[in-house]
């Protein structure tokens, strides 16, 4: 399994994550863009495996795996795709519906993420009685500001302290867009 | 008696024949129990079946049977389904790697490299979308077996001359015969037999599996895992069940093709399943192998860029690039796991190995030197 562990046991001279280092925005996209959702992208990039310029894309020009496309697309019958052709493909394509579905996970919030960490006893109900003290589900997102935090600190050592802050940052940041606890895009399987 | 055992010593021996020549397995042997290894009515656990009949995309027109199944095993061990006799299904997809390959890309029949790594076999039956392949081109496992065999660069074989092959061989025809009624071999039938071969690759005896077996639910701490093996659960549970076991399937598929951030600047860079369906907002998706066996698959991608599991986690951890047609994270964003966290979610998924499947003699080569 190459570099990752046999044993679940962490290799020594692995320092700790930070903590309470804000996370950084995500970067927006740099470069060119080959991916995105505009049709034009779509036809773009179609366009680009045109390596002689003739203005189609043949057969032998597309990898193995996309020359199917051909077949589909080829109104002409020369073999080849030309751009109204390819337009004509991504845009029967693109009007065909999306369905976006996200689920989210309905585990039990910050008294979860408690049992989660898995901790021995008494440590584990003393850190339940914390996080269901009714205050406790405030400021859950900024951890310099929280009572909360400061209780947690003072109970727990630096692994599992770190691992509640991790965890406890997750799940507000899923409490912040509406519950909604990650989820994937999915389309009708209609024109493969 | 003579009446009884006379045909079976018959099939004995067609079935223990050496394989023709012409060929770099013309030293092997083919060697099968007289009777055929058990493929069928498998005993699986109760965690497992409750979501099986469910998923199973096994056609009307193509159960899975003893016969067809073992027929499917020799054909998959084959080099003569590649042009040069050189390259069978199973040089690519290594049983000891829950069949899958090691390298990020796959040398073919002329030496010539895939553009993507061979993807694990486990429990595609049980993959409900029946769509496979990195980009999910084929619409079925009949279907898919047999492209890898005609591509130029993995086996190129025409499909006739293999047909032709395997009607002239000694061996073949009493196993289409056994496998489907009538000894006729056709390009169906092979892509048939091949297809219940893979269907019968089911990973279920893993500790996962045996400590499942003993708990209400897959959220219990289970007796045989340790604390951090169980932390790694739960975490996995919380951050990554959603798409890796939606709806409680504990095959740990992702029901459908995924984008997870993996977009390359190069315009012509590998477009996953929007190379295929055209829709701008697939490129970039890929269909996911099977967690079962994850520890053993490296490397991991379609690309196979990430070259071990704590190379994988930090991806989604850390690393992940914004991609306008990212799924899975959307809108919660990396999930920031902390070291501690990152190994014990790679013990927890240690747990889902299954040494009896990388080691059954079922599904290894039947051609021994």
């Amino acid at each position: 399994m190459g570099g990752s562990p046999v044993g679940g046991q962490a290799p020594e001279g692995i320092r700790p994550a930070v903590l309470f280092t804000p996370a950084p925005p995500p970067p927006p996209p740099s470069g060119p863009v080959a991916i995105g959702r505009s049709p034009q992208a779509l036809i773009d990039r179609l366009g680009s495996f045109d390596a002689n310029k003739d203005q189609r894309v043949s057969r032998d020009e597309l990898p193995e795996r996309m020359q199917g496309l051909i077949a589909r697309g080829d109104k002409n019958a020369d073999a080849a795709l030309d751009f109204d052709e390819i337009r004509a493909l991504v845009n029967a394509a693109a009007s065909e519906r999306f369905q976006v579905t996200f689920r989210s996970q309905q585990f039990e919030g910050l008294t979860g993420v408690i049992r989660d960490l898995k901790l021995p006893s008494p440590k584990r109900e003393q850190a339940l009685a914390m996080v269901n003290l009714p205050q406790s589900a405030r400021n859950v997102s900024d951890p310099t500001r929280s009572e909360l935090y400061k209780a947690m600190r003072s109970l727990l050592d630096d692994e599992e302290y770190e691992n509640f802050v991790a965890a406890a940052t997750r799940l507000s940041r899923t409490a912040r867009v509406g519950g909604i606890g990650g989820g994937i895009i999915s389309s009708s399987p209609k024109g493969r | 008696m003579t009446r009884i055992f006379g045909p079976l010593l018959v099939l004995v021996f067609v079935l223990n024949v050496v394989a023709l020549s012409s060929r770099p397995a013309a030293k092997s042997k083919l060697k099968l129990p007289a009777t055929p290894y058990r493929y069928t009515n498998v005993e699986l656990p109760a965690h497992f079946k409750q979501t099986a009949a469910k998923h199973d995309n096994t056609p009307l027109d193509n159960p899975l049977t003893d016969d067809g199944a073992t027929l499917g095993r020799v054909l998959f061990y084959d080099t003569r389904l590649s042009a040069n006799n050189t390259t069978s299904c199973g040089s690519c997809h290594v049983q000891a790697h829950a069949f899958a390959d090691t390298k990020p890309s796959s040398k073919g029949l002329h030496g010539g490299l895939t553009d993507r790594r061979a993807m694990p076999l486990v429990n595609l039956r049980y993959y409900q979308r029946a769509r496979f392949f990195w980009d999910e081109r084929a619409g079925n496992l009949e279907e898919m077996v047999l492209l890898p065999i005609q591509n130029r660069i993995e086996m190129g074989q025409d499909l006739k001359r293999l047909v032709d092959t395997l009607g002239r061989d000694a061996t073949y025809p009493a196993l289409f015969g056994r496998a489907f009624g009538d000894r006729q071999i056709t390009e169906q039938r092979i892509g048939k037999a091949l297809a219940q071969f893979v269907r019968s690759i089911v990973s279920y005896q893993s500790r996962y599996d045996e400590g499942r077996a003993r708990v209400q639910s897959a959220q219990d701490d289970f007796d045989n895992f340790t604390l951090q093996e169980n932390r790694g659960k739960a975490l996995f549970m919380r951050n990554c069940s959603t798409c890796h076991m939606k709806d409680g399937n504990e095959q740990f598929f992702v029901p459908t093709a995924a984008n997870t951030g993996l977009r390359d600047n190069d315009p012509k860079a590998d477009g996953g399943v929007g190379d295929v369906t055209l829709k701008p907002m697939e490129l970039g998706s890929f269909k996911s192998p099977s967690l079962r066996n994850v520890e053993v698959t490296a490397p991991y991608g379609h690309d196979g860029r990430f070259a071990t599991l704590d190379a994988l986690i930090d991806h989604y951890s850390d690393n992940a690039i914004l991609d306008p047609n990212l799924g899975y994270m959307v809108p919660v964003g990396p999930l920031k796991f902390t070291t501690s966290e990152k190994w014990a979610l790679i013990a927890f998924l240690n747990t889902l190995t299954d040494p009896t499947l990388l080691s059954d003699r079922r599904f290894s080569n039947p051609f021994v030197k």
